[in-house]
């Protein structure tokens, strides 16, 4: 009975990439309003164990002395005794077994402070789960239990002084010795957050120049040493050095998953940590904008409170409605992995594959999530720092640090481009596969342009006007996917300034699609949510507008005289001018901000 | 040995809090925490039955529904074996009633220490330890910042006026706990997971037998501080030692 119930909810997990073909609110999401008890009673502990152990001391973790005390991993072997870097893992390894989205909320909590969230995210996130996933049954009986109680310090070398983005292009080698026995290492690993404290590592080589392959190595290695502390723009109070190996010896069972395998392990890891990147962005954008709202509502010029002034309202507005969408939009990555988790059984053969399939599912998302985060939290550090003033430039008040912090979120987890670029990427060859319609959708768009686009109810109510201005986006955003792909067939991956474009229209449907449903389903509780509404029908309007003008410039890019003019005239139908009074909307989003002290939008 | 330990939920001291329209107590989403004093007096229970072989821990919650959170979250997760919550409307019920219902689950769970927070930081009575030993006849032991068992006794050192106090008490015994007794613990994921397979049984008033439920102190009206006052520029130190003398009278 139970069974054939999850399996059903396992069937229910839509499909990755289908947000763009189906209209808001088709599949309910899994959204942080949701969550239970036991997720509430471990935020509200880990947001102790943040404010105590690390807003505490947060410049003092920063400077070089207290990288040399070690203060850093004093606090994440605490984190680790607690129980905070065990959640992931299965109970039969002796952790919580607890699912990606209680995992995601850890992330969270913890994303209020830049050092601990990368020290905590490399050591048990990408630091661990290439052996959780990808181990034999003695590596994880002799490496799990110990870095997730924080006895050893783990850490993830992929990238190297000449390869980053090109991580395949990796020059560390590997060979086999004589005895057969160890294989001995060459090569620098560049950028390995936790480098100095690390007691165990995932490093990356290729046996014998060509197999790229996983291994796990131990600190104690011979010929095994690590580069100098780099001295960064952010992040200071974590750790990044290089491994640099000189003839090092790796016993053989060590290697982790199968030779020549490694770039499963590399990318699938990555994969995992891309959505949690998001969500740490959203946890440190939350932080920022309480504080600059309690400076701006304690310092006035003119006789007024820099909060009550519209200019700077407009920012905290747009700030809030970012940070619910981006709350929206990586949940509802962790909830439908977790959907389509949930039915499978441990001890199949093929458990993992299919628990990376359904990773693999929203890559997409995933990567949305990265880049449309990151950059969404640059923007309001960025808003928030201005309305600082001049106080916004020094050491005094957070803001300054939070901001230093914030900018490697864009370039590690796969840079801004390169996630960009996989984006449209993905999507083309879903509908190759034909795992996504995108040729019946475009069939069925074209249809519905030929006898006219709907149009607006004409006193529009609640999410009305916002579930209109969507539907346009996502019409639009198939359109230049068909315009693209028309012009350039499998030349597109070259083209990849109209990649770009068509991947941040394929981005802002997502994250609107995602702020929109989660607003029904708030709804549907018989709330009225105007704070929400207005979120959703100021992002859904200023978005179509952007998505109206992209549209323009990428067909003009790629068509001339009479071929483009069709494409002009079906992105004029599809993208016709939805009014909104975004003045209004944005006085009654910062209005809420200011008066509840920040963004309360969620409460956990 | 059994330890009753008081968990109550106070109101965030750093939430901002509307008072209802009836000017007598506050309205709206008021945020909660638990009780600092609670969590030092959970912390020595705990410490205690660490210590001691075979103690059993309680915790006690008055309150509604929501208080059952706060004694799960409180006190289970991090250790306590059970929980108690008697449901009372505390917007109604003043010291006195707590201390009737404190002296009825004694008198029902028999414990041999009673551990209280000194006061709640909402109200700040700092009246139910009192009342309770009173009620009860049991010594008592208030402002604790050390206890520890030897033998038959318990050994309190209070934090008294100007210095510290050491005294021996008979079991069972009432001790009300202040902030520099202990650093409560976290509790640990795992703990927070068990909390909620843990015993908790809900009671009402009517299931203790009290003397007397009727409150004794009623509340009349309920105002927010009045707002700062806006500083003055000094432009000399004379002046600044002038003002501090003469209008704010510190020096
Ligand atoms: C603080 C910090 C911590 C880090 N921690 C780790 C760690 O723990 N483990 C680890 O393995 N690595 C780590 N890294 C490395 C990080 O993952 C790389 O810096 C990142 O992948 C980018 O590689 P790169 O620096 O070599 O830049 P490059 O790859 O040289 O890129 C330079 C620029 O070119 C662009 N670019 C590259 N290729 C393309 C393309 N095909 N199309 C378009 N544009 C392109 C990039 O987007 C970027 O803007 C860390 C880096 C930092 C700064």
């Amino acid at each position: 009975m139970a069974d054939s119930a999850q399996r059903d909810q396992t069937s229910a997990a839509p499909a990755g990439g289908s947000f763009l073909l189906d209209p808001a609110g088709s599949h309910p999401f899994f959204t942080v309003d949701a969550f239970n008890e036991d997720q509430l009673g471990m935020a509200a502990e880990a947001q102790r164990f943040m404010e105590k152990e690390v807003w505490a001391q947060e410049r003092g973790l920063e400077s070089k002395e207290g990288k040399a005390e070690r203060r850093m991993v004093k606090v994440l072997r605490k984190a680790c005794k607690l129980g905070f870097c065990a959640v992931e893992v299965p109970e039969e390894l002796g952790g919580l077994g607890a699912d990606k989205v209680t995992s995601l909320l850890m992330t969270d909590k913890f994303g209020t402070n830049g050092d601990f969230s990368v020290t905590y995210g490399a050591h048990c996130g990408i630091g661990l789960a290439p052996i959780l996933y990808f181990g034999n049954q003695a590596q994880k009986e002799k490496y799990v239990a110990p870095i997730a109680e924080g006895k050893l310090v783990s850490c993830y070398a992929l990238s190297e002084p000449g390869s980053g983005s090109d991580a395949l292009a990796a020059r560390t080698v590997a060979k086999l010795n004589d005895a057969g026995t160890h294989y001995i290492l060459n090569g620098t690993k560049q950028w390995i957050t936790n480098a100095a404290w690390m007691d165990v590592g995932i490093v990356f080589a290729k046996i014998d120049g060509d197999k790229f392959t996983a291994f796990i190595v131990d600190r104690d290695t011979t010929g095994f040493t690590i580069g100098p502390e780099e001295h960064k723009l952010g992040l200071r109070g974590s750790s990044t050095c290089a491994l640099i190996f000189n003839d090092a010896p790796v016993p053989v069972e060590n290697v982790l998953g199968e030779i020549g395998k490694g770039h499963r392990i590399a990318f699938n890891t990555l994969n995992l940590g891309r959505y949690k990147l998001g969500v740490g962005a959203l946890a440190l954008a939350r932080r920022a904008v309480a504080e600059a709202i309690a400076y701006a509502a304690d310092r006035k010029q003119f006789n007024t409170r820099i909060i009550d002034f519209g200019a700077i309202r407009e920012m905290l507005a747009d700030s809030i409605a970012q940070i619910y969408l981006a709350e929206s939009l990586t949940y509802r990555i962790a909830g439908s992995i977790d959907q389509r988790l949930q039915g499978l059984d441990h001890d199949d053969p093929t458990f993992i594959e299919k628990q990376m399939a359904a990773i693999e599912e929203y890559a997409i998302e995933a990567s949305a999530a990265k880049v449309w985060c990151s950059e969404a939290l640059d923007r309001i550090l960025d808003r928030c720092l201005q309305w600082h003033g001049g106080y916004g430039f020094v050491e005094d008040y957070a803001v300054e640090k939070f901001v230093r912090d914030a900018r490697v979120n864009r370039i590690f987890e796969g840079t801004n481009e390169i996630n960009r670029l996989l984006i449209p990427g993905t999507l083309m060859k879903r509908a190759l596969q034909k795992r996504l319609d995108l040729v019946g959708a475009v069939t069925a768009l074209f249809k519905t342009v030929a006898v006219g686009v709907p149009s607006l109810p004409a006193e529009p109510q609640g999410l009305d006007t916002a579930k209109y201005a969507l539907q346009r986006m996502k019409d639009l955003t198939l359109l230049l996917a068909h315009a693209v792909s028309s012009r350039y067939g499998a030349g597109l991956d070259k083209e990849q300034e109209t990649l770009v474009a068509l991947s941040n229209l394929i981005m802002e449907v997502y994250a609107v699609d995602s702020g929109i449903g989660r607003t029904m389903q708030r709804m549907a509780q018989g709330s009225p949510e105007d704070v929400a509404v207005a979120i959703c029908t100021l992002t859904a309007c200023e978005g179509l507008d952007r998505a109206t003008t992209s549209a323009r410039r990428v067909v003009e890019s790629c068509y001339t005289g009479a071929q483009l003019a069709p494409w002009l005239d079906k992105i004029d139908r599809i993208g016709v001018h939805v009014p909104a009074d975004v003045v209004a909307l944005r006085r009654v989003i910062a209005a809420d901000a200011v008066d509840k002290g920040g963004y309360k939008l969620s409460n956990y | 040995m059994k330890i009753l330990v008081s968990a109550k939920r106070v109101s965030d001291p750093n939430a901002r809090l509307n008072i209802s329209r009836d000017g007598k107590w506050i309205e709206g989403d008021v945020e909660y925490i638990l009780n600092p004093f609670c969590e030092n007096a959970i912390e020595c229970a705990l410490q205690l039955a660490e210590a001691h072989d075979g103690t059993e821990t309680v915790a006690v919650g008055i309150g509604d529904d929501e208080t059952a959170r706060f004694i799960r979250q409180g006190a289970l997760a991090r250790g306590v074996d059970r929980g108690i919550l008697v449901e009372a409307d505390e917007a109604v019920i003043d010291s006195d009633v707590i201390a009737r219902i404190y002296q009825g689950l004694c008198e029902r769970e028999r414990p041999d220490i009673l551990l209280l927070g000194k006061q709640a930081i909402d109200g700040d009575s700092n009246q139910v330890g009192q009342l309770v030993a009173e009620y009860l006849g049991w010594p008592q032991a208030t402002f604790a910042s050390k206890v520890e068992i030897q033998g038959d006794e318990v050994i309190v050192q209070r934090e008294v006026d100007g210095g510290l106090e050491t005294i021996a008490l008979t079991m069972p015994c009432v001790i009300t706990a202040d902030l520099r007794l202990n650093e409560p613990r976290y509790a640990s994921l795992a703990g927070i997971m068990k909390a909620k397979k843990k015993p908790l049984d809900e009671l009402e008033m009517d299931d203790l037998d009290l003397d007397s439920t009727d409150p004794k102190v009623r509340v009349v009206a309920m105002s927010t501080p009045a707002g700062r006052k806006a500083g003055v520029m000094v432009k000399t130190v004379d002046e600044l030692v002038h003002k501090l003398k003469t209008e704010a009278r510190v020096v």
